[in-house]
C-alpha cells in the first residue's frame, strides 16, 4: 500500500465560522503567506520521510483550504518535492474549462518528469456557486469533460469537439503528457452513476468524504461494473481519503485531537445548509441521493470517525491496524491522508514524521 | 384619447421545406432524387441504411437547395452490376448531377455515402466546393479500440430527429451485402494517395460512441487531406446527425457558411445586453 500526504493550506488566522462563502474582512496577507510556507514545509517533510505522493485539492471561498487552483500549487511542488509523486485530487472539472485542465496537467506531467496522477473531480456542492455553474448539470458536464480531456491528451492531430456542454472548433494541445497514453485518471466512484462511468472508461477509483461502510458498497459496485466491461481493477486503482494523526501513544493522539478542535468541526459542504439543500434539489447527487447526502453529513465524535474509517488516530501500531482494516474492507492500494491537526506546528510535524518513519515502511508491505 | 400600439412578440414559425421527388437518368439507371429548399446546392449521399434524412437536413434545407440522391442498389433505385466499388458509384452520381444541371455544389455524405463523396471530389475536382464526411468508413484503422466484453449502448435517436425515411427495410439482405461490398478494404492505398490531391476544405465528423468506425480514424483524414477539419460529436453513434442533430447542424452550418474559417467563433457570448 502507498500513502499520499494531503496538507490543505489552512489559513492560520481568524475568520468567521459557520458560514460559506467566508468573508475576507479579517484576511491578513502576512498570515496567508505564512500559511502557504507552512504547508510547503509540511510537504517537504512528507517527501523527506518517504510519503509516496503529496496531494493537492480544490476548494473555494474559504480559509479552510486556500487552494482554489490546485494545479498552480502543484506547479510549485514540481520544483519542491524531490521523490514523492504528485496526486492531483484534483481539479473540479464541471466548473472549469476541460481543455485548460488538460493543458495544465500535461504541463505538470512535464515539469515533474512524469510524476503526476490525475484525479478529475466533480467538486463538493458549494463549489458550483463559485463560478455560477448549475449543479444539476454537474454529472453530464463532468462525463463529457473527462472524455474530452482524454481525447486532448491522446489525439495526435487537431480535432474539433461538438459536445452538449463544450464546443471547440479545433484542439491540439502542447505540451503532451509525459506518461503514455496519459497520467492515471482517478474519479470519485461514490455514486452508482460514477461507478458505471469509471468502469466503462477504465478509470481508477477514489473515495473521499465518506465512511468505510458506504465506500465498501460503492467499491463493490465499481468492481462489478468493471468486470461487466471486461477488466478487473487492481489495488493501485483505488484511493481512499481520510484524516490521520499519529502520536507515541493512543491516549496522546486522542488528547491532541480533542484540543485541536476536531471534535466540533463541520464539513465544508454542510456549513451552508440552505445552499446544500438547494444543490440537492438540483439533481446533483444522482439517483442515490440519501446515501450521498449522508456521507457528506457524517462527522461524528472522534471515536466514531475512527470506527467509520474517516480517521486514523493513535500510536503507529494502532494506526497500522486501522490501515489494514481499510485495505481488507475496500481493497484500497493507496490512502490519501489529510492532516488531522494541520496547524499545531511541532505536533503536526511529529505526526507526519512518525507516520513516515514508523508506519509507512510496514504499510508498503501490505 | 391616445391610441397605444401594442407590439406582440411571437415565436418564430418553423417551416418545413416542401419536398419534391423525382428521378434522373444516369448510366442507364433511374436514380431516385429528393429535393427540398432553395439556394446553393447541397448534395447529400446516404449511407448503408438507405435514404434517411434527419432534422439536420431539414435545417440545412432552410437555406440550401438540398439534393439527396439514392445510391444504386438501395431503396427504389436499381442496382448496376458494373458497380463494384464506391468509386464506380461516384461516376454514376457525377453523371446524375450533370444531367440535373448541377455543375458545382457542396457535397455531403454519410458512411458509405461519404466514401462515394470522397471519390466524387477526387475524380471530379470542379464539382465540389466543399466536402462534408459524416462518419466516413473509407479508412478503418485496425486497432480502433472498439469492443470489449460489454459493448457500448448504441444511442437511440429520438423520433423527432428523423425527418424523412425512404430506406428499404433494414433486413433487406441484398442491401447489406451491397454495403459490405462497397465498404472496401480497411485501408485503401489508392484512395489515401488520391486524398492528398483534394484542394477544397473538408469537414469530417466522427461519433464518440460509434460502433462502426473509431474516432481514431479521424487522424488519418487529417493527415491525408490538406484542408481537413475533423470534429468529434460527443455521445453520437454511427448515425451522427440522427443522434445529435443540433450539434451536427451547428458545425455543418458554420462550415458551409464560412468554409475553413468556421473555426473562428462569431457567436456573441453576451449574457445580459
Amino acid at each position: 500500500m502507498k500513502a499520499s500526504l494531503f496538507c490543505t493550506t489552512r489559513y492560520e488566522g481568524q475568520s468567521k465560522k459557520g458560514v460559506w462563502p467566508v468573508p475576507a474582512d479579517s484576511y491578513d496577507a502576512e498570515i496567508a503567506q505564512k500559511s502557504y510556507q507552512r504547508t510547503l514545509s509540511q510537504i517537504r517533510l512528507g517527501d523527506d520521510v518517504g510519503f509516496d505522493y503529496v496531494t493537492v485539492a480544490e476548494h473555494h471561498f474559504a480559509p479552510f483550504s486556500m487552494s482554489p487552483n490546485p494545479l498552480i500549487f502543484a506547479g510549485a511542488l514540481t520544483q519542491v518535492v524531490k521523490k514523492a509523486k504528485i496526486a492531483l485530487l484534483g481539479p473540479d472539472l464541471p466548473i472549469l474549462n476541460p481543455i485548460r485542465v488538460a493543458e495544465e496537467i500535461a504541463m505538470l506531467d512535464n515539469l515533474s518528469g512524469g510524476r503526476v496522477i490525475a484525479g478529475l473531480m466533480r467538486g463538493s456542492p458549494n463549489e458550483y456557486v463559485t463560478y455560477n455553474i448549475n449543479p444539476g448539470e454537474s454529472r453530464e458536464r463532468f462525463q463529457e469533460g473527462v472524455e474530452l480531456i482524454k481525447k486532448a491528451w491522446t489525439e495526435p492531430q487537431p480535432f474539433g469537439w461538438q459536445g452538449r456542454y463544450y464546443d471547440y472548433r479545433t484542439v491540439s494541445i502542447w505540451p503532451r503528457p509525459v506518461q503514455k497514453p496519459h497520467p492515471q485518471i482517478f474519479i470519485s466512484v461514490a455514486t452508482p452513476e460514477s461507478g458505471e462511468f469509471a468502469a466503462r472508461l477504465r478509470l481508477s477509483a477514489g473515495f473521499a468524504f465518506t465512511t468505510l461502510q458506504i465506500a465498501s458498497k460503492a467499491a463493490a459496485y465499481y468492481r462489478e461494473q468493471a468486470n461487466a466491461y471486461g477488466w478487473t481493477p487492481q489495488p493501485e486503482d483505488v484511493i481512499y481519503r481520510l484524516s490521520f494523526h499519529v502520536a507515541p501513544t493512543d491516549e496522546q493522539a486522542m488528547e491532541e485531537l480533542v484540543s485541536s478542535g476536531m471534535q466540533t468541526s463541520v464539513g465544508l459542504s454542510m456549513t451552508n445548509k440552505a445552499l446544500e439543500s438547494a444543490v440537492a434539489g438540483s439533481g446533483y447527487y444522482g439517483r442515490d441521493i440519501e446515501t450521498q447526502r449522508a456521507r457528506l453529513q457524517s462527522r461524528g465524535q472522534i471515536e466514531e470517525r475512527i470506527h467509520n474509517g474517516q480517521l486514523l488516530a493513535g500510536s503507529p501500531e494502532t494506526v497500522l491496524k486501522q490501515i489494514t482494516r481499510i485495505r481488507d474492507t475496500i481493497g484500497a492500494g493507496m490512502l490519501d491522508l489529510s492532516l488531522g491537526i494541520a496547524t499545531m506546528g511541532a505536533i503536526t510535524n511529529r505526526s507526519i514524521e512518525m507516520f513516515g518513519t514508523d508506519v509507512l515502511p510496514r504499510m508498503h508491505e501490505l | 384619447m391616445s391610441t397605444a400600439s401594442v407590439s406582440h412578440t411571437t415565436a418564430p414559425t418553423v417551416t418545413t421545406p416542401a419536398i419534391k421527388f423525382s428521378t434522373v437518368k444516369a448510366d442507364g439507371i433511374d436514380i431516385r432524387c429528393l429535393e427540398a429548399g432553395s439556394g446553393k446546392p447541397l448534395v447529400y449521399l446516404h449511407g448503408s441504411s438507405g435514404l434517411r434524412l434527419s432534422a439536420t437536413h431539414r435545417a440545412l434545407a432552410s437555406n440550401h437547395r438540398l439534393i439527396a440522391l439514392e445510391l444504386p442498389g438501395f431503396g427504389k433505385t436499381a442496382a448496376k452490376t458494373a458497380h463494384g466499388t464506391a468509386r464506380g458509384i461516384a461516376t454514376t452520381m457525377a453523371a446524375a448531377l450533370h444531367a440535373m444541371g448541377v455543375e458545382e455544389c457542396d457535397l455531403m455524405g454519410h458512411s458509405l455515402g461519404a466514401n462515394v463523396a470522397l471519390w466524387l471530389a477526387i475524380d471530379h475536382p470542379t464539382l465540389a466546393r466543399s466536402l462534408i464526411l459524416v462518419a466516413p468508413t473509407a479508412i478503418r484503422p485496425e486497432d480502433s479500440g472498439i469492443g470489449g466484453a460489454r459493448p457500448f449502448v448504441v444511442t437511440a435517436h429520438k423520433p423527432e430527429h428523423l425527418w424523412i425515411d425512404e430506406s428499404s427495410a433494414t433486413s433487406n439482405p441484398s442491401m447489406r451485402e451491397l454495403s459490405q461490398k462497397l465498404s472496401g478494404p480497411q485501408r485503401d492505398a489508392e484512395l489515401e494517395k488520391a486524398m492528398a490531391g483534394i484542394a477544397i476544405p473538408v469537414l469530417a465528423l466522427f461519433g464518440t460512441r460509434c460502433m462502426v468506425v473509431s474516432t481514431d480514424a479521424a487522424r488519418e483524414y487529417n493527415r491525408g487531406i490538406p484542408k481537413c477539419f475533423t470534429t468529434m460529436v460527443y455521445d453520437a453513434g454511427h448515425e451522427i446527425d440522427l443522434d445529435r442533430p443540433d450539434a451536427v447542424t451547428s458545425v455543418v452550418g458554420n462550415f458551409l457558411e464560412h468554409g475553413e474559417t468556421f473555426i473562428v467563433n462569431r457567436d456573441s457570448a453576451m449574457i445580459n445586453p
